[in-house]
């Protein structure tokens, strides 16, 4: 043991007095120092050439070694522990298309939708991405895309492939299926419609929680909600339309006034009356007249952008 | 190996298996994986011929177990930044499977050598020893003293050797 931390000693001084000689001009009594002390001891020697070998190895080292292994530094924990749980009985070695979910690359795409419009994106053959109005991604690479505040997105993939989502609570893991994401300020509702597992975690939890298909979830930062089952009519705006089931009016028209440009100002007191139907979103001010045809409700609109809705 | 150390091993298989899986379970959130590892835990221990003393045994699992997470996680780390490094380089610079292979290799290698550094004292080394660097624009890229550089190259200096002498 004793013996050990001697020779632990002599490395740390070979490394002192290696340091300095590497520095941008040595000083001849620099080097002088080193001289002595190597040729004082058989085991000084023993200690500096132990050194040089350790480093031998860097002489076969890659071009790019210390920008991957700074990179790899920046690979957290956390990331490889939900890849476990995602590659279950895989190897760890990933070919290059998943290794793009995990690294953002500086080339960061961004795909903004506006009030009433929606986008349908191929990713490639066998994943279709569909942005909903009043939407803003940015993809940090082909198959991680963070969704801001108030957008929503489905995706559908034939093929298993992972996709990671960033939204402003959370993460989410998908590989196939489909899934719709919608964020508001405080919760990320993920709705999964078919295919595999996905997982879920909040920024401040400190697992990722599993959701099967056909359910329904809300979460936010810390916790999740109860799951319940997906409702396919959420997803009518994928075709264009707004479906809806005895859904309380006030409801209805918050929904509605999302696809419309301007301010609706909807009295509480509407959300006694219940709708169903299926509605077209080309036109919003065409639902509010029919919606005024059929229940009893006042539509004005002071403005074009301005439309006040309540009890008549 | 001798009949008794077997019946040793096939004891802390039996009496300790499923706790290892939990253990495991819990922190890998993955029943496959745990399993994986709980296999290769006890391979490990079949390979070292030494079963650990019965009082300490799930300490002893539940170490080497950690131990291969930590290697399966710095080989995901390392194989994961080196093949972004691929992806910037244009189709016809990027090498065979098999020299990929290899080169990853030798940086886990150097990662390892490498690994107990802080990052400043790695990345130091790393701008001298292979980038050529001189301490002086090492200072101005970490945006730390020459003489901290200096510190911070004795120290991997060091770090190297030992891991080295501890023969990894």
């Amino acid at each position: 043991m004793q013996r050990k931390k001697v020779e632990i000693e002599r490395i740390q001084h070979a490394a002192t007095l290696m340091a300095k000689l590497w520095a941008d001009s040595p000083s001849s009594q620099d080097h002088k120092r080193s001289e002595i002390w190597r040729a004082a001891d058989p085991a000084n020697e023993k200690a500096w050439q132990c050194l040089i070998e350790a480093q031998s190895h860097f002489d076969d080292a890659p071009v790019k070694t210390t920008s991957i292994i700074s990179r790899s530094d920046k690979l957290k924990r956390r990331q490889f522990l939900s890849l476990i749980a995602l590659s279950a009985g895989g190897t760890f070695i990933f070919n290059n298309d998943t290794l793009s979910d995990l690294i953002s690359t500086s080339e960061q795409q961004k795909i903004v939708t506006t009030t009433g419009e929606i986008k349908h994106i191929t990713i490639d053959e066998h994943t279709q991405l569909s942005l909903n109005t009043n939407t803003e991604v940015d993809f940090l690479t082909e198959r991680h895309l963070v969704i801001k505040s108030g957008g929503e997105c489905h995706l559908s993939a034939t093929q298993k492939h992972p996709f990671h989502f960033t939204t402003p609570q959370g993460q989410i893991l998908f590989t196939q299926g489909k899934i719709n994401v919608r964020c508001t300020n405080d919760v990320t509702k993920i709705s999964v419609f078919s295919g595999q597992k996905i997982h879920y975690m909040g920024q401040k939890m400190s697992n990722f929680i599993t959701l099967s298909a056909g359910n329904c979830v809300s979460f936010n930062q810390q916790n999740a909600s109860q799951t319940t089952h997906s409702d396919i009519n959420s997803i009518g705006w994928l075709t264009g339309k707004l479906l809806a089931q005895n859904m309380p009016l006030g409801d209805f028209l918050q929904e509605l006034s999302r696809y419309r440009k301007g301010l609706m100002r909807i009295s509480p007191e509407l959300n006694t009356l219940n709708v169903s139907g299926v509605f077209a979103l080309n036109n919003p001010d065409i639902i509010l007249q029919q919606l005024a045809a059929t229940f009893p409700i006042k539509v004005q609109f002071f403005t074009p952008f301005l439309a006040n809705i309540s009890v008549s | 190996m001798n009949a008794s150390t077997q019946l040793e091993i096939s004891e802390l298989y039996k009496l300790h298996k499923n706790w290892l899986n939990h253990f495991l379970q819990k922190r890998l959130n993955c029943s496959h994986k745990a399993a994986d590892l709980v296999q290769d835990t006890y391979l490990r221990i079949l390979i070292n011929g030494t079963p650990p003393p019965k009082e300490y045994a799930r300490q002893y699992l539940a170490k080497i177990a950690k131990g291969l997470l930590i290697d399966q996680y710095r080989r995901w780390r390392v194989e994961q930044a080196y093949l972004a490094s691929l992806q910037e380089l244009p189709e016809q610079f990027v090498s065979s499977p098999e020299s990929q292979q290899e080169v990853i290799e030798t940086l886990l290698y150097l990662d390892r050598l490498l690994y107990n550094l802080s990052s400043k004292a790695r990345q130091a080394f790393l701008l001298r020893r292979i980038d050529g660097l001189s301490y002086s624009e090492i200072s101005t890229q970490l945006n730390v003293s020459v003489s901290s550089v200096e510190k911070y190259i004795a120290k991997a200096l060091q770090t190297c050797a030992l891991v080295k002498l501890q023969g990894h």
